[in-house]
């Protein structure tokens, strides 16, 4: 069970202890700070749900530090519990922090605390809601055997790095792999096993590039590497070089030696096209050359009529 | 586009009309109510997002209103704008109407036509948030009753190609499914 957290805070320490008291029976991990930035410390180092924080208080007040909270914590719950507060703190209090209650003391134990269990209730169904609609977009965008980025990402980034390109005037790449032999090892070892090592080799991928080149898995055996900010075509052929090589080495695929080559094809912006489509399908073309040159090796597009049509 | 309908709740009537002028030049249907009764009335007939009430009305105060509101409407967001600045009037309305904003009267236009604009947003945000709640809650049910009939069937196969490989299953016997499973959504 996940435990929920709560932040208490208040210069005054036996106000501290009497409001931990309230939630003895409950499993609530109840933290306490003596000033705002103490619990904004407190804040930084732990999950907190739920903060009820004093108006009057040296240094920061309750109102500005809920402010505060709201800004960088919008999901976290805020109260105030204060002694005594002018209208004006009020006012920031449910203007400037949103706060969900404003409560003075002394206060009601029972109110207090089926308030705060209403408010964790609260916002553990909004967190629920917030992780699923995380894991939706990032379905959306990524595929779901390799969670690599899926066509839609790949053309997102793309778009912008196109545009990134063409304004400080870099090169860019784009390398389109297709597996050699990948429906052989679907045939004669299984789906499952296909599967896997499509998993083992976008982790292979992964190493072979740098963090910031984009991999994206398109469907079946076909991946493509965009390579951004390069400074030379040489650069291209290197990594494009290198994902040939690391993918020769055998995979060790559910306990047996699978090996398995690629294909790559390989075209560059500016010099081959300067819109997606163009670079999609030159890199395309490539990679079909590369095939027909007897696979297991990578293709630079070549505008030369003669190079392509062989 | 759904229409954004504002209400304002005001027992005088020169309060309704200059706060009706903040809003002249947004794209806002704005409709007014002299009580709480009487906004009661308008929110029966009509999709308000955004309210703007009184607090001192006679009959039913404007806190009291708002948790009505709160209670029988509660994606409707609240704003408190009253002329008497009471820290009890404010803490009624934030605990009781769970108001989104408060302000005194003489109102800035500025601040206010710009919280007005944001609990519009608000409203959107938090309706697309259940929307999408409610689509997932769904979801899953569904797909836990077939796991139920059809223990593995949640489990999506894809060939080479990426496509989805469907286990074949008999007409009669997808029948017998569809109808066990109808009935346990009833």
């Amino acid at each position: 069970m996940i435990e929920d957290t709560i932040l208490i805070v208040d210069d005054e320490e036996n106000v501290i202890s009497a409001l931990k008291r309230i939630f003895m029976d409950d499993a609530i991990n109840v933290l306490s700070a003596a000033s705002a930035l103490e619990g904004i410390e407190l804040l930084k180092q732990n999950a907190v749900k739920l903060v009820i924080s004093d108006e009057q208080m040296p240094g920061m007040s309750g109102s500005e530090f809920l402010s505060m909270i709201r800004q960088e914590y919008p999901h976290v719950v805020r109260i105030i519990l204060t002694g005594h507060a002018s209208i004006e703190a009020a006012m920031k209090a449910i203007n400037d922090g949103e706060i969900y209650r404003f409560f003075i003391k002394p206060w009601n134990n029972y109110e207090i605390r089926t308030t705060v269990k209403a408010a964790i209730e609260k916002f553990n169904l909004e967190e629920e809601l917030r992780q699923k609609e995380e894991l939706i977009k990032h379905m959306a965008y990524h595929d779901t055997l390799t969670g690599l980025p899926n066509r839609l990402l790949l053309y997102d980034r793309l778009t912008k790095a196109l545009e990134y390109s063409q304004r400080y005037s870099k090169m860019l790449s784009i390398c389109f792999l297709d597996l050699d032999g990948f429906k052989t090892i679907n045939d004669i070892f299984g789906h499952d096993t296909g599967d896997l090592l499509l998993k083992q080799v976008s982790e292979r991928l992964k190493m072979s590039v740098r963090k910031s080149d984009t991999i994206a898995r398109l469907g079946g055996d076909e991946f493509i590497i965009m390579l951004q900010d390069i400074s030379d075509p040489e650069d291209a052929e290197i990594t494009a070089g290198k994902i040939v090589n690391e993918l020769a080495k055998s995979f060790v695929t559910g306990g047996q030696e699978l090996s398995i080559t690629v294909s790559v094809g390989v075209s560059l912006y500016p010099s081959d096209g300067t819109d997606i489509e163009t670079l999609m399908k030159k890199a395309d073309t490539a990679m079909y050359n590369a095939k027909k040159a007897g696979k297991n090796n990578f293709r630079l597009y070549c505008s030369d009529k003669e190079g392509q049509d062989v | 586009m759904s229409e954004n309908n504002l209400l304002i709740v005001d027992d005088e009537p020169n309060v309704i009309s200059a706060l009706k002028r903040v809003f002249i030049d947004d794209p806002y249907g704005v409709y007014s109510a002299n009580s709480a009764l009487e906004g009661m009335e308008i929110l029966k007939g009509n999709r308000i997002k955004v309210i703007i009430s009184d607090e001192k009305m006679p009959e039913i105060t404007g806190s009291e209103f708002l948790s009505m509101v709160r209670r029988d409407y509660p994606d409707i967001i609240r704003i408190m704008l009253t002329g008497h600045a009471s820290i009890e009037a404010a803490m009624k309305a934030i605990n009781e109407g769970e108001i989104y904003r408060f302000f005194l009267k003489p109102w800035n236009e500025l601040e206010l036509r710009f919280a007005v604009r944001s609990a519009f947003e608000k409203y959107d945000l938090e309706g697309e948030n259940k929307r999408l709640l409610s689509v997932i809650k769904k979801q899953a049910t569904d797909l836990k009753l077939i796991e139920e009939q059809y223990p593995g069937i949640t489990k999506v196969r894809h060939d080479k190609e990426g496509r989805i490989v469907l286990p074949t299953v008999p007409d009669e016997e997808m029948e017998q499914i569809v109808s066990k499973y109808e009935k346990n959504l009833e």
